[in-house]
């Protein structure tokens, strides 16, 4: 039997990330996935296929909508679904590819199959009727989540979608209804309706991406709506009827009352759940908490201290970079260093235009801790580069703490603020004040200007407002 | 003619210090009274200020080391009288200020913590960061700024009930600090006050013939007395009774009793204190220091326990003066305030013993024949016993532990 002092159940961002971590520190490593490409729900239905669609989604709207804005006269706009798809394909299988790649510029040993406790030492990779068993030292469970079904309409992949289905559609709904307003359903649907769905989104609570700062979601919100998106709020949906071309379905505001909606296709896009039933957790004795996902201590020990656990199987946001960090930091820790994640500066974006990115705490988290705080604001259309790029939606807020002028969170909705956050997000990890970014010089005309004015407007002496 | 810059005579033992860095300007206007320089010693950080206005001349500049009565500089007053109202107005001399700070290593330092540090003059040095890797934050010189605004109007002993300087606590608390890369191993210069601490911890165990003694005293009597008491007492006397002043009225009135260990060598003689200025170690930012509790007997307890709140918030602050450091016979260091059982202290000479307080601990204790459960405190006594003898030291010990076991001898003095 081969051994290994680390095995790695799940090759998803947390677990791959963990085992190259692992073999750079010289830990023999290895990796069981049970999908035949590596890269988890990440890289294979998830985060890089959705963003694919959204980047050509957003092409053929620009083209179809907003290119006479610019001056350009474009002749007939037409759709090839069947070309937007493969070249979806050909990133999300580059992307594998690389990190099979990696796996073997790193020498970590892949096994293909579900990867089963056998004990506290001991894994059964299970490929069909194969068995392969192989000794660990340490183990780190990255099985990662899944889709939440609802109860009275499970997911058959056809009429009624789960967010993979929704990333492979061959023809354009009609009609697309999408239960759920967090990031998942919010993108599909946004891809949907630029290739010319109809889309109504139904959401159970008063607004939509609950877990933003409030501002921002209705921002967010506003901007959907002048789009043509049509969001429900408190609205749950009651009953659903599965006919063979389309779907009824009955919704119920809490004041406007029941309403029925037909449409051609409906996504459910209601949370995730950790993958915890499959994997022999019991044969070693690993535990779970009270919402079901693997309990691990603040270093990421399961209740077997040679097992480990990270991602989205255990407390925190179900984000791949935080499952990332958590992966090197078990490698690090496995490997006698500190290793360090810090949970209070996760960033967490959603991919819609305009796109809306966060990190830190919300204004309501801080009130709810009685956290002193000032707030600095700034709107993108009194900022150059946003008015050149035709995007003026959105703002910048920064929130700071009242005495110490330490940045608390950092709450953004706009055009590419996805990748604004991450200037912010370094500022929170060193504990910098919002002065620290205030007087730090920005490149004329950027977006990242906003951020810069944000910032001095925490101190009420922004330039440009 | 010229006024000479001179550093000051600093205290019993101390002969050299180190200049770490001059508040004005060289050829700046400066006013009588005006902080002209900081000297750093072993353990205190002091300002010596100019003794007449005048034109300041810079002999010696910052980062050397000087000795006492060293000339370092120079003050012309007729200078004063060419530049109107120099004194009158302190904007004058603002203007050649900001040069010194500039001049100062602002490297490193992030653009918020630079502009304060310019703004207020302040040597980023002196500032404890708490971010990542010792980084200076905002927050860090704000706080700092505070507490030297609160310092000089400290309020007078029997009004400080427990001074709480602590600042605002900032969002989220510092985080434990690890090494900021993840290194296995770094490595920083150690600041003058730890330096010299390693010197004399060294030098004592070189030059003594050190030794320590054990007993372990039930806290209960005391620990009765104070639940008792202690609302009263701080309604009474504004400050909260607290542990310590039992031990420091023990170990004075054992000192009575057993007067050898109230000495010390001195060459070939012996030198005997007839006083009772009691050290306490404190532990404080800046490192370990021992401030001193004056002729404790002379105390009440209420007495002992301001005499302790103020050294304690002076040790917080930085603003302990020399005096407030020399000169103790005996002291007490307490390491069950980090939870230590039990330790062996190392001695702080001139005195010639050292008592180590640790934590109490409920333990099993035979009383009458029965096993009942008692807090116990374990105490241990290092000495010096080229002076005292076995049965001196451990007389003594045993008689802090009366003391404390009945505190009602400390009363009657029986």
């Amino acid at each position: 039997m081969s051994s290994f002092d680390l095995v790695v159940i799940g090759a998803g961002p947390g677990g791959y990330v963990c085992a190259i971590r692992a073999a750079q520190l010289g830990l023999k490593t290895a990796l069981v996935e049970k999908r035949t490409t590596l890269g988890g729900t990440c890289l294979n239905v998830g985060c890089i296929p959705s963003k694919a669609l959204l980047e050509s989604s957003e092409v053929f709207e620009e083209t179809m909508n907003h290119a006479q804005d610019h001056g350009v006269v474009v002749g007939d706009v037409g759709l090839d679904l069947e070309a937007m798809m493969a070249r979806k394909e050909r990133i999300v299988s580059e992307l594998t590819g690389g990190v099979a790649a990696l796996m073997k510029k790193n020498k970590v040993q892949v096994f293909e199959g579900t990867g089963r406790l056998m004990s506290n030492d001991r894994v059964a990779v299970v490929d069909g009727d194969e068995t392969t068993e192989i000794e660990a030292k340490h183990i780190c469970l990255a099985m990662g989540s899944t889709t939440i079904d609802l109860p009275f309409l499970p997911a058959d992949g056809d009429r009624v979608m789960t967010s993979t289905e929704a990333l492979s559609l061959d023809t354009v709904p009609t009609h697309l209804v999408v239960i759920g307003a967090g990031a998942v359903g919010l993108e599909l649907g946004s891809v949907w309706r630029r290739l010319g769905s109809r889309v109504t989104v139904i959401e159970m609570l008063p607004t939509i991406t609950p877990f933003a700062d409030k501002q921002a979601a209705k921002t967010l919100e506003r901007a959907l709506t002048e789009q043509g998106m049509e969001i429900r709020l408190s609205t749950r949906l009651t009953a659903a009827k599965v006919l063979k071309t389309k779907v009824k379905l009955t919704v119920e505001h809490d004041k406007k009352g029941v309403e029925t909606i037909d449409c051609d296709r409906v996504l459910v896009a209601v949370g995730r759940k950790p993958v915890t039933d499959d994997a022999g957790l019991e044969n070693a004795g690993v535990q779970l908490d009270d919402a079901g996902r693997v309990e691990v201590n603040d270093r990421h020990q399961t209740s077997v201290p040679t097992i480990w656990a990270i991602g989205d199987l255990v407390r925190g946001p179900m984000l791949a970079h935080k499952a990332e960090d958590e992966g090197i930091a078990v490698a690090e820790r496995i490997a006698g260093m500190p290793g360090h994640v810090n949970d209070e500066v996760i960033p967490n974006v959603v991919y819609t235009d305009p796109e809306l990115a966060m990190v830190g705490r919300t204004e309501a988290e801080l009130k709810e801790a009685g956290v002193p705080f000032k707030a600095g604001r700034f709107m993108f259309r009194a900022n150059g580069r946003a008015k050149s790029l035709g995007s003026e939606t959105g703002l910048v807020k920064i929130l700071a703490h009242t005495t110490t002028d330490e940045i608390l969170g950092v709450h953004m909705v706009g055009s590419r603020v996805s990748e604004l956050i991450a200037e912010t997000a370094v500022a929170m990890e060193m504990r910098a004040s919002a002065e620290d970014l205030a007087r730090t010089c920005h490149a004329h005309p950027t977006l990242s200007e906003a951020v810069k004015e944000a910032a001095l407007a925490v101190d009420k002496r922004a330039i440009h407002s | 003619m010229s006024v000479e810059v001179t550093i000051p005579e600093i205290g019993e033992s101390i002969s050299e210090g180190f200049l770490a860095e001059w508040s004005q300007a060289d050829g700046a206007i400066v006013e009588a009274e005006a902080p002209l320089l900081v000297l750093e010693t072993d353990k205190i950080t002091m300002t010596v200020t100019a003794e007449v206005a005048g034109r300041l001349e810079i002999l010696v500049g910052a980062d050397e080391t000087v000795e006492v009565g060293q000339v370092v500089g120079r003050i012309d007053p007729d200078a004063a009288a060419d530049a109107p109202d120099a004194a009158a107005e302190p904007e004058s001399t603002a203007a050649p200020a900001p040069k010194a700070a500039a001049e100062r290593d602002l490297a490193g330092l992030s653009p918020a913590v630079r502009r304060l540090v310019q703004e207020h003059d302040l040597d980023p040095g002196l500032i404890a960061g708490t971010g990542k890797g010792g980084r200076i934050l905002k927050g860090d010189v704000l706080g700092f700024l505070e507490r030297e605004e609160e310092a000089p109007a400290a309020p007078p002993p029997e009004q400080e009930s427990a001074p709480d300087h602590t600042p605002p606590a900032p969002e989220p608390p510092p985080a434990p600090s690890s090494p900021a890369g993840g290194e296995r191993q770094t490595r920083t210069p150690m600041s003058r006050l730890r330096r010299r601490l390693a010197e004399r911890l060294v030098e004592v165990q070189q030059t003594t013939a050190m030794l320590t003694t054990f007993n372990e005293v039930d806290m209960s009597a005391v620990m009765d007395l104070r639940a008792a008491y202690k609302e009263s007492f701080a309604a009474r006397h504004g400050v909260k009774l607290g542990f310590m002043s039992f031990f420091v009225k023990a170990v004075v009135d054992a000192l009575k009793t057993v007067p050898q260990v109230n000495a010390f060598i001195d060459g070939d003689d012996i030198v005997s204190n007839h006083y009772y200025d009691i050290g306490i170690a404190v532990s404080s930012d800046a490192g370990l220091v021992v401030p001193v509790v004056r002729d404790a007997d002379r105390l009440s307890m209420a007495g002992v326990e301001a005499a302790i709140a103020e050294l304690a918030g002076k040790a917080r602050d930085r603003t302990l003066a020399i005096d407030d450091l020399t000169g103790a016979v005996f002291t007490i260091t307490n390491g069950g305030i980090f939870g230590s059982v039990l330790s062996t202290p190392i001695l702080n000479p001139p005195g010639s013993a050292i008592l180590g307080m640790h934590a109490i601990k409920k333990r099993p204790v035979v009383v009458d024949d029965e096993i009942v459960v008692r807090p116990v405190m374990q105490l241990a006594m290092s000495y010096d016993h080229r002076i005292i003898d076995g049965k001196e030291a451990v007389t003594f010990l045993k008689r802090i532990v009366d003391c404390l076991e009945d505190p009602q001898r400390l009363l009657l003095e029986v």
